[in-house]
């Protein structure tokens, strides 16, 4: 029994461990979470490769049915934090809402996101306080999704609402080159 | 005792297990599973990434006369190949790889400058908002390590700044005896660098 215990601890650590080094994704079409914000298991945003600013993580589920919901804690931040949130739902199934649910004390901020069969929706949020997304189907049919979650990080946060939507819609200025051949001497 | 440690061990069980939804690594086969799919959201989030860094390194040049000024398409640092070095096509290739890195060392420089700004900012609103005297202890030691991390990536990239402007001088040297490109063109570049970057 001890030795059960121990193995059976040890694994854990280890499946944590190398979840850290890989792509993040939760698959929840392969389980099922709580759909209680309050009990909503840490979802854990990853550096990723290829990915130079931030943290990100994703889930793919489903929900509906007997399934009442799906809830994950994305984490806790005492500063208002911009965050990207994007949900997709299956073609072939029922529509799929998010909601955003942001705690800073006695403040609760609630955000919801609705996408139909097909449709892929990605919203930017600022928020304070402990984050944590709930995921159900406003039907009770059966709904496929992905959910998509993205911390770029302080770089981000210290923006004003002007530049960020700038960067955001692509608009932004930028230097050709910052050192390029010109005209003029260079020899006595 | 040892039923002691099994409980402990159990409940440590339970509460890793409870606590954690376990992202899993998985196979590339089965990234189209999703549209869109986990690569294609790193993918759009990289080109957001590359915006923004392309916005954070224009926004520093534009308030730095020395490199370029608001609404200037010309923006950037122009070196003079001098008409010695232009009538030398083995000449000109060499001073434009040398420029080429140049142009992205400069490049990654302002960008930091920029970066750095912003990131002040949130360390002050951090300060200002944290309550007690140990927050405070925290978030100062936090800046801090913040600025020296900055300095040492900073400095790293003036030498290379530096280096790439005395090859540079020096391939031109080669070809145009006596032009001394590096005292004329490239020390000004250096000395502006190590003036303007560190904090």
């Amino acid at each position: 029994m001890f030795r059960i215990l121990l193995f059976a601890l040890l694994f854990s650590i280890v499946s944590v461990a190398g979840a850290a080094s890989g792509v993040n994704i939760y698959m929840d079409i392969h389980g099922d979470v709580t759909h209680r914000e309050k009990s909503a298991p840490r979802l854990k945003l990853r550096k990723q490769k290829g990915l130079n600013l931030g943290r990100m993580a994703g889930v793919w589920g489903a929900v509906g049915k007997r399934d009442a919901g799906d809830a994950y804690f994305l984490g806790k931040t005492p500063l208002p934090a911009r965050m990207s949130f994007t949900l997709a739902s299956s073609k072939q199934h029922a529509p799929v809402r998010l909601w955003v649910i942001a705690r800073d004390g006695s403040d609760v901020v609630k955000h919801d996101m609705q996408v139909n069969p097909g449709e892929t929706l990605e919203q930017w949020l600022t928020l304070k306080g402990m984050i944590t997304v709930v995921i159900d189907s406003p039907s009770g049919k059966e709904a496929v999704y992905a959910a998509y979650f993205w911390y770029p990080g302080y770089s981000l946060d210290g923006m004003d609402d002007d530049e960020f939507n700038r960067i955001q819609s692509g608009q932004v200025e930028s230097v050709p080159s910052f050192a390029s051949r010109g005209q003029g001497r260079a020899a006595r | 005792m040892t039923r002691m440690v099994k409980q402990l061990l159990l409940f440590l069980l339970l509460y890793c297990s409870s606590q954690l939804a376990i992202a899993a690594d998985y196979d590339g086969a089965m990234d189209n599973l999703f549209n869109p799919s986990f690569s294609s959201m790193l993918t759009s989030a990289s080109k957001f990434t590359q915006a923004h860094s392309d916005h954070s390194a224009a926004t520093a040049c534009r308030t730095d006369p020395k490199c370029g000024m608001p609404g200037d398409s010309n923006s950037g640092f122009k070196l003079p190949a001098g008409s010695c070095c232009e009538g030398s096509s083995a000449c000109i290739e060499a001073f434009d790889g040398y420029v080429t890195k140049i142009d992205s060392v400069m490049y990654a420089l302002y960008k930091n400058e920029r970066t750095y700004a912003v990131i002040m900012r949130i360390h002050q609103a951090r300060m200002g908002a944290a309550s007690g005297a140990r927050k405070q202890v925290d978030f100062a030691k936090a800046q801090k390590g913040f600025i020296e991390k900055f300095n040492a990536k900073t400095r790293s990239n003036i030498i290379k700044l530096n280096n790439y402007l005395l090859a540079l001088g020096g391939a031109v040297d080669q070809y145009c005896t006596g032009s001394k490109w590096y005292k004329r063109n490239g020390l000004p570049i250096y000395q502006h660098a190590k003036a303007k970057f560190p904090k």
